[in-house]
């Protein structure tokens, strides 16, 4: 089971940086690093503020995949 | 699906007899040991730990300098280190942020480290000095030792102290979003409500890691002061203490969970 993010991606192209996405969520800079790096599964709430803020879907930032979904 | 449930069952009740079997086993070889090494090595190791005793009560002041100024210095080192990582921390890219953010919790902890032991260390050092019993016997030189040891201990805990209010201020210089007064006696509420889920998250998983470590240790604590009441009569404090802790610990925690089921119910 894993999560995949492109929340890096969505950022760099709204040209902010990991302190201002967070202040814009309103979680630390350090939880953006770590959900970008995928150390972090978001609750369901920053997920969806997340996807509000890149203005997507929290489809187009998170996949979910199961684990051998790939092979 | 029954069998095998009743057969994982039938497992566990064994395991946990064998391993009440094993704590029976090193009991009896405790016991066979102490019995039958004779009255005199028992006395021996007794009488070697009164020795040690003795010995720091009679350099206490020179024990507190020494164990003090190495956990100053630890303190100290890391403190710079922050400071430094700190810095530079404020301007880093995405990768030097999260490599520097692993180096400040290492150095972090190392400082809490430090100070905890440092303040614990200074208490144990005073200890076998700090009765009335032994005061009132001593000549008024060596009670003015004591006393300059006195001095010792409440001066490195009070540098202590305030090393972990130096280091709240650093933490909060360097994450501006962390509130809390280090000096309230609500300090931790208002640190754990300034952080966000993902650092709750972290908090939580350490605490009860934390919690089961306890677990483990005060029973095994109790155990060992109770073997050593009946071996060298320590006292019957020496077990209440570790007992009490563990009856505490573990009441607390469903204290804690009913309490927080019961807040769901309400809503």
């Amino acid at each position: 089971m894993a999560l995949e993010n492109r929340l890096k991606e969505h950022r760099a192209r709204l040209g902010i940086n990991q302190a201002d996405m967070g202040k814009l969520a309103g979680v630390s800079r350090q939880t953006i690093s770590l959900i970008e790096r995928g150390d972090y599964s978001p609750s369901v709430t920053l997920a969806l503020k997340l996807a509000k803020i890149c203005q997507v879907t929290v489809e187009d930032i998170f996949t979910y995949t199961e684990d051998g979904e790939d092979e | 699906m029954n069998k095998g449930k009743s057969k994982k069952k039938m497992n566990s009740y064994l395991k946990m007899v064998l391993i009440m079997l094993a704590g029976g086993v090193v009991g009896g070889i405790f016991g066979f040991v102490t019995s039958y090494s004779g009255e005199n090595s028992i006395a021996a190791i007794g009488h070697g730990m009164n020795v040690f005793l003795l010995a720091v009560r009679d350099h206490t002041v020179l024990l507190e300098c020494i164990c003090g100024a190495i956990c100053i210095m630890i303190c100290e080192i890391h403190f710079g280190k922050m400071k430094r990582m700190g810095s530079q921390i404020q301007d880093a890219e995405d990768e030097e942020y999260h490599e520097l953010q692993y180096h400040i919790e290492v150095s972090s902890s190392w400082g809490m480290i430090a100070s905890t032991v440092g303040t614990v260390l200074m208490m144990l050092i005073i200890s076998p000095g700090y009765s009335m019993k032994y005061i009132e016997s001593q000549s008024d030189g060596e009670t003015g030792m004591f006393l300059a040891g006195l001095v010792v201990f409440m001066g490195m805990v009070v540098y202590f102290g305030m090393w972990q209010v130096r280091y709240v201020k650093l933490v909060q210089r360097i994450y501006p979003e962390k509130k809390g007064d280090p000096a309230s006696m609500k300090f931790q509420e208002q640190w754990l409500a300034s952080c966000d889920e993902a650092e709750k998250e972290e908090i939580y998983e350490a605490s009860y890691k934390t919690y089961l470590l306890t677990g483990k240790v005060l029973p095994v604590c109790t155990l060992i002061a109770m073997l050593l009441h009946m071996v060298w009569n320590t006292g019957v404090l020496a077990i209440i203490i570790p007992a009490f802790l563990w009856i505490l610990s573990a009441s607390n925690y469903c204290h804690c969970c009913v309490t927080k089921k019961s807040e769901k119910l309400a809503r």
